[in-house]
């Protein structure tokens, strides 16, 4: 326990108010028993002076009537005589007859006491009035010596005191011993929390026993618990997060923060918010923010870039978590990394833009060769010209359009499930490739049916066809006329792999790809030849792509640039007892070639 | 195309850049020690030095120390075609015409359809016009020394050299300036303002073309300019 708060402890409060309610309470019980004990004496000294009274009233008083001073001497002396009784002076009238005392009596004033204790030189003085019809015709004066019942009392009286005071000293101590235990252990409770907020994991804590701190220490062992969950979660976090007490002090910095700012960052915990801001600047991208050199106005922005020494785009959300009063208790900033978000929504708005473009083009053309032919009369060449024109551009539109919708079925995933059907691809290329071969482009298309190798495969017919068409059109848009396009198959059986590969390579003499543009083929949006001369969305092999993958199978594509392009669709052969079940189905199914074509992945 | 001439003295000298990444210059990126080459290719190709600085600008043409790393070269001898053949065709077609009347109109276009269209709808307007049409940035500014055009009709996005690009190297060489730039887009007018400030002289026109509004625009573009040509006859 690192300091004590005496000031205000709930030990010294306990402890002066037990020391008030026993003061109290010993007061008075010291009060009352010293009333009963003094009345109680009284009453007994006045039981004992009753016959005396009587001894008086009935003897002394004839004899001062009678002013018989011998008899008054004598009946006074008797009195004397008397146990306690030390003093006795008669009078009759206010004139003093007989006036004996003892020895032991000493000079004293005569005082008429009414209570015991009231007579502190241990003598009580009483006052018998001698009354005929309310005159006062004598009186006899008697002082008692009460030293022992005096002595008794004032002795009870130093005990009673001195058990008051036992007792007040014996309640202090117990009442600091029990605080004295309770304060330890709830001040071990604050030394937990304190040193768990300030980061610490190890932690004391009163759990032991059964009593309501106990309890609360478990209570207290559980929520720190949940807090370290909620930490362990912030540390999970991809998102930096820095929470700031509310002395400016970073109280939490969590490691992604940590890893956006780098490793000059490494220790801001416990530090001061500038070191957090300093380093923050300090990996800010200058040239984009050129005009940002405080935290305050970086605030401001909405996003901005930094770079780690990669580029990072950031959004900073900055709150305050106000107490009720209203004033800042802590903040919170959570840095968010939308590096991703921020590239995927320039993708697609350049994606917009150049589709908007895309689209406009052929409509400019459909719209203004009809605008010409509707004004003007032209020959028969021109004419025919024109309307070949304005129906390629059409074609061109309705295939944009269809690779638009395509990509957004596909992204929106609404199709659902692949209709997958077991059979052999031999149908789907054949088709596909005499739709191609009808094209205008006048490439050399090489495709030998019975000399591939057809393997059973799963596949959604609709799906396959398009993707092939996706392939098989990019190979002949990028080819020259009469350039070679070859189509045929691979089989690759992988030891100890699942299943057998099934590929259909398509070969083209084009213009080919660049490394750098082969490592973006298949991104949505990308198109390798962004000279435009060749019309797409660049979506068509982004489209062959996800539909090869929802067949499980891949795409390989190896490019040189100037030389060709080969797309290999490799597909999973089906298992072999289907196999043979679907060669029986399949009639037209000729036999496999010679001999499986060997791979070379990098050729 | 490669360099074929090996006796050609400025052969690792300048290049012709066609690899179609373009990077604007600057005057002072020309060295003083390169002016004699400077000379020497101006004559072998046969510009004046206006179009050399024109070319140079753009980042067609480029002086380096050497032709190490770049693969594509045009040789003197095919430029000295090129411009031969524009400036050629030029003069042939002039030679038929009233030199007051006709106007000269380049058109920009990569699109193969739209740039026949334009040619149809161009001559449709007046006959008289020379429309040259060509399919990139780069291309016109070849072809802009030799023609010297009235009018530029250009698209914005092409592959190659783009008409931001080269109407920018216009604006900054100050070549043509009495030229009349028609911008026809398919990009809309808010994007295009965020990305290029365009002086008010230009006038946008977005695809599809509305042809009236495009002779709209050629003719009050042209009538200070033919009566100008009359003036100085």
């Amino acid at each position: 326990v690192s300091k004590h708060r005496v000031k205000g402890s709930f030990r010294l409060k306990t402890m002066g108010l037990t020391f008030v309610l026993f003061m109290a309470f010993l007061l008075v019980l010291y009060s009352s028993s010293q009333k009963i004990l003094s009345n109680s004496l009284s009453k007994q000294f006045l039981v004992q002076t009753q016959t005396l009274t009587e001894l008086i009233q009935s003897t002394l008083k004839p004899y001062v009537l009678s002013e018989n001073l011998e008899a008054i001497h004598e009946s006074a002396s008797s009195i004397l005589a008397m146990d306690q009784i030390d003093y006795v002076q008669v009078y009759s009238y206010d004139d003093p007859l007989v006036e004996l005392h003892s020895s032991r009596y000493p000079e004293r004033q005569f005082e008429t006491d009414t209570d015991l204790l009231e007579a502190e030189d241990g003598y009580f003085d009483v006052v018998y009035l001698f009354d005929i019809e309310g005159i006062t015709v004598g009186k006899v004066l008697l002082s008692f010596s009460i030293a022992e019942e005096r002595a008794l009392l004032v002795d009870a009286n130093r005990k009673l005191a001195l058990a008051a005071v036992g007792m007040t000293f014996i309640a202090m101590l117990v009442t600091w011993i029990l605080t004295g235990r309770i304060t330890h252990r709830i001040q071990l409770l604050e030394h937990a929390s304190n040193r768990f907020a300030a980061g610490f994991s190890d932690v004391e804590l009163p759990v032991e026993g059964n009593d309501e701190i106990a309890s609360t220490g478990r209570a207290f062992e559980n929520m720190m618990w949940q807090l370290r969950e909620k930490y362990e979660a912030l540390n999970l976090s991809p998102d930096g997060i820095l929470l700031l007490s509310s002395n400016k002090l970073i109280a939490y910095i969590n490691p992604a923060l940590l890893n956006i700012l780098g490793h000059s960052a490494e220790n801001l915990y416990g530090k001061p918010f500038s070191e957090f801001a300093k380093a923050l600047m300090s990996i800010l991208d200058k040239r984009v923010h050129q005009d940002v050199t405080t935290l305050d106005a970086l605030m401001k922005l909405r996003d901005f870039r930094v770079h780690t020494p990669e580029f990072k785009v950031l959004r900073c959300i900055h709150k305050q978590v106000d107490n009720p009063d209203g004033e800042t208790y802590s903040e919170v900033f959570y840095l968010r990394d939308i590096t991703h978000e921020s590239e995927i929504d320039r993708m697609k708005s350049e994606f917009l833009t150049t589709a908007a473009h895309e689209l406009r083009t052929p409509l400019a053309s459909v719209m203004g060769f009809s605008e010409l032919l509707m004004i003007n009369k032209y020959d028969q060449e021109k004419v025919r010209f024109m309307a070949e024109t304005i129906n390629r551009q059409s074609q061109n539109l309705k295939h944009m359009l269809d690779d638009l919708l395509d990509i957004a079925r596909i992204e929106a995933r609404s199709d659902g499930m692949l209709n997958l059907e077991l059979g052999n691809l031999r149908k789907v290329v054949n088709e596909c490739c005499e739709l191609i071969a009808g094209s205008d482009k006048q490439c050399q298309l090489i495709f030998m049916p019975d000399e591939a190798d057809w393997s059973p495969i799963r596949f959604d017919e609709n799906k396959l066809k398009q993707a092939l068409m996706n392939i098989l059109s990019n190979a002949y848009k990028y080819s020259q006329d009469g350039d070679l396009v070859v189509v045929d198959t691979l089989l690759q059986e992988e030891q100890g792999a699942e299943s057998d590969w099934f590929g259909l390579r398509i070969t083209d003499h084009g213009i080919g790809m660049t490394e750098d543009q082969l490592a973006h083929v298949g991104e949505k949006f990308y198109r390798a030849d962004n000279t435009g001369a060749i019309p797409g969305t660049g979506l068509g092999i982004a489209l062959a792509t996800e539909i090869v993958l929802l067949h499980n199978g891949h795409l390989d594509i190896t490019s040189q640039p100037g030389e060709g392009t080969q797309v290999i669709l490799w597909l999973p052969v089906a298992d072999t007892d289907q196999k043979i079940s679907s060669l029986t189905e399949i009639p037209e199914h000729t036999l496999p070639a010679d001999s499986p074509v060997s791979i070379n992945s990098n050729s | 195309l490669k360099w074929h001439d090996a006796s050609d003295p400025i052969k690792n000298r300048i290049n012709v850049n066609t690899e179609k990444k373009y990077t604007r210059l600057r005057e002072t990126d020309i060295h003083p020690a390169d002016l004699r080459d400077r000379q020497l290719f101006m004559q072998q190709v046969g510009i004046c030095a206006e179009t050399l600085a024109l070319w140079h600008r753009s980042g067609m043409i480029c002086v380096v120390d050497n032709a190490v790393g770049i693969s594509h070269h045009w040789s003197i001898t095919e430029l000295q075609i090129l411009v031969t053949k524009i400036r050629h065709d030029y003069r042939e077609w002039l030679r038929h015409r009233n030199r007051l009347e006709h106007r000269k109109i380049l058109v920009v276009e990569d699109d193969t359809d739209l740039r026949h269209l334009y040619e149809f709808q161009i001559q449709e307007m007046r006959e008289d016009d020379w429309v040259h049409c060509v399919s990139d940035g780069a291309e016109a500014l070849f072809s802009m020394g030799a023609v010297k055009p009235d009018i530029i009709i250009c698209d914005l996005k092409m592959p190659g050299m783009d008409g931001f690009h080269m109407l920018d190297v216009l604006a900054d060489t100050g070549y043509l300036r009495d030229c009349k730039k028609i911008i026809i887009t398919g990009m809309q007018r808010q994007v295009l303002d965020k990305r290029f400030t365009l002086p008010d002289s230009v006038s946008v026109l977005t695809k599809p073309v509305d042809f009236d509004a495009l002779h709209a625009t050629i003719n009050t573009a042209m009538a200070p300019n033919l009566l100008q040509r009359e003036k100085a006859i």
